[in-house]
């Protein structure tokens, strides 16, 4: 059967092979090069694009919070697990960094607090406990605060 | 189990949606077949499609249907990394923390190929002139597909996603720590 003139050929006519040689056809749905390149790239609405650009600026923003965001974290791990072999100095340290970074972190400040005091630096230790005073801390942060100045002689 | 309408998941979580579509019509661009419809975003099963050719090249095809899996999982990680630390860790979040974690787990929890994807996948490398080789690649990952769609409905999108956007995060945090 003969395509219609101005109308892709039908499919099955396409598709079943060349006439002269048997060979498989290369493509399985019949399209012109033009036409095949030009569904390749479709056009990207412009609603979706808005959406992709919003979503690539929330990655770069990400992106550029990565390694503050990063290097405070460990240095939280680090701060408990030097806490955790009582080297008190060396978690002061590690909790001041993560402070630095999240300074409003009320986590951060009880434990810079708690490593100040057991490593006797008082100057942090007193920073830490005005800071403290006026937040809402939870019960957990509050229990170590009081057993730590609970237990002071 | 805790049902909640698919439509109103994927409205919850529509940018996952348009980047997992965004992701096959990629990789339909980068391998050169003709996309003949594509559907970003809309509220009926499913959330959204793209149809293409088949592509003649069985690897094209794997790589088309796990496409999304790849870039949303990266995009997902990344994006959520930065805020999940201070809310998780810190619990210091502020609303771009929040904004940052909902995009990412939203993200990352579109990740899964859907059962479509994995029909079309195995429909590539079912027919004849198909190496066994393609076949034993191919296979593993149309089964896992199907399982992760089955595990759906036990919300492991969702698993997944927070896994992705917050588990991530901490795990690497670990990790960096005990180095150096």
């Amino acid at each position: 059967m003969a395509a219609v003139p101005g109308q892709p050929p039908p499919l099955a006519e396409v598709t079943k092979g060349c006439r002269s040689c048997g060979a498989e056809p290369e493509f399985a749905i019949p399209l012109c090069a033009d036409c095949r390149t030009k569904l390749a790239e479709p056009p990207i609405p412009i609603g979706i694009k808005l959406a992709g650009i919003a979503i690539a600026l929330l990655l770069l923003l990400a992106l550029t919070r990565i390694p503050s965001s990063l290097s405070a974290a460990i240095a939280f791990e680090r701060g408990e697990r030097s806490e955790q072999k009582l080297q008190f100095a060396v978690a002061e340290n590690e909790y001041q960094k993560s402070v630095l970074t999240f300074p409003r972190s009320d986590l951060a400040h009880t434990r810079l607090f708690v490593a100040a005091y057991r490593a006797r630096d008082t100057g942090t230790a007193r920073h830490e406990f005005e800071y403290l005073r006026g937040r809402r801390l939870d019960a957990k942060l509050i229990g170590e605060i009081s057993a730590i100045l609970g237990s002071r002689h | 189990m805790f049902l909640i309408p698919g439509p109103l998941i994927a409205l919850a979580t529509f940018p996952g949606v348009i980047v997992h579509e965004l992701a096959h019509q990629l990789f339909c661009r980068w391998f050169r077949v003709p996309v003949l419809e594509v559907c970003y975003f809309r509220l009926d099963n499913p959330a959204g499609f793209v149809m293409h050719e088949p592509p003649r090249n069985s690897y094209h095809s794997l790589f088309i249907s796990i496409g999304p899996f790849l870039i949303n999982t990266m995009l997902g990680a990344l994006i959520a990394f930065p805020a999940a630390l201070p809310v998780i860790k810190f619990g210091e979040g502020d609303l771009l923390d929040y904004l940052l974690i909902w995009l990412g787990v939203s993200i990352a929890m579109h990740a899964i190929p859907s059962t479509g994807d994995a029909k079309s996948l195995w429909q590539s490398v079912k027919g004849p002139g198909v190496s066994s080789g393609v076949r034993f690649t191919v296979a593993p990952v149309v089964g896992i597909i199907y399982l992760a769609a089955l595990g759906r409905f036990f919300w492991l999108d969702l698993i997944y996603g927070i896994a992705v956007a917050i588990g991530l995060p901490t795990l690497l945090v670990a990790i960096c720590s005990t180095l150096g």
